[in-house]
């Protein structure tokens, strides 16, 4: 299941979403604004933005393709908009029968979502100045 | 005869297109994908070899036909988590 939303996300609820009496595991991630401090200047918040109707396709790739070698039940919900320091932008979730799948689909699921999903982010400073992160090249 | 495709740019792109995320481009019939690209970098800087391209929401490594209101989407380095 696959949201992108503006709103907060609630994390307990992204892993009530998965869980299941077939599944003795539920993993996940869950990613929170960092606070930097860059020359002085102090992040704020993080404003993403996304081509909606492809970003939910390649999450829900990338999903379906996790669940591919075995049961498996999943959720990634992605904030949009802007998100402020120490507040969550992305949420993972992944039920398995055991736990070894559910680690390692979680770190795959979470570093395909850094490299095939047409989400962009700005860094907002305490000084006002804003500016695009680095990323990665579309893979 | 002209064709008429709506370009999508997003993150650092839109500042290079003074802030905006949706050109429309004129196109002389029939044109490809590549074509397009090039009359929007024409007078500019090339779009670089990180960007991606999406035409009507699937990304395309190589050229293709447009038709009239194709969607072509300029994908920079993407930044999402």
């Amino acid at each position: 299941m696959v949201v992108l939303t503006g709103a907060p996300i609630d994390v307990a609820a992204v892993f009530d979403a998965v869980r299941d009496d077939a599944c003795g595991a539920i993993t996940g991630f869950v990613g929170v604004v960092r606070g930097d401090e860059v020359a002085g200047d102090r992040v704020v918040a993080l404003e993403y933005e996304a081509h909606a109707a492809m970003a939910v396709g390649a999450m829900r790739r990338i999903g379906e393709e996790a669940a591919r070698p075995g049961p498996l039940r999943w959720a990634i919900h992605h904030r949009t908009g802007r998100v402020a320091a120490g507040e969550v932008s992305v949420v993972v979730a992944i039920a398995t029968p055991h736990r070894a799948e559910a680690f390692a689909a979680c770190r795959i699921v979470v570093d395909r979502l850094k490299r095939e999903v047409p989400i962009w982010k700005r860094l907002h400073f305490s000084s006002g100045r804003a500016a695009w992160a680095e990323g990665n090249p579309l893979a | 005869m002209k064709m008429h495709v709506t370009i999508l740019a997003f993150g650092r792109l839109k500042d290079r297109f003074g802030g905006r995320s949706t050109l429309e481009v004129a196109l002389e019939a029939p044109a490809t994908l590549r074509q397009a690209i090039r009359t929007l970098e024409a007078g500019g800087e090339a779009l670089g070899a990180d960007v991606a391209v999406a035409l009507n929401g699937t990304i395309m490594r190589g050229d293709g036909p447009l038709a009239e209101g194709d969607e072509i989407v300029l994908l920079p380095p993407v930044s999402g988590g």
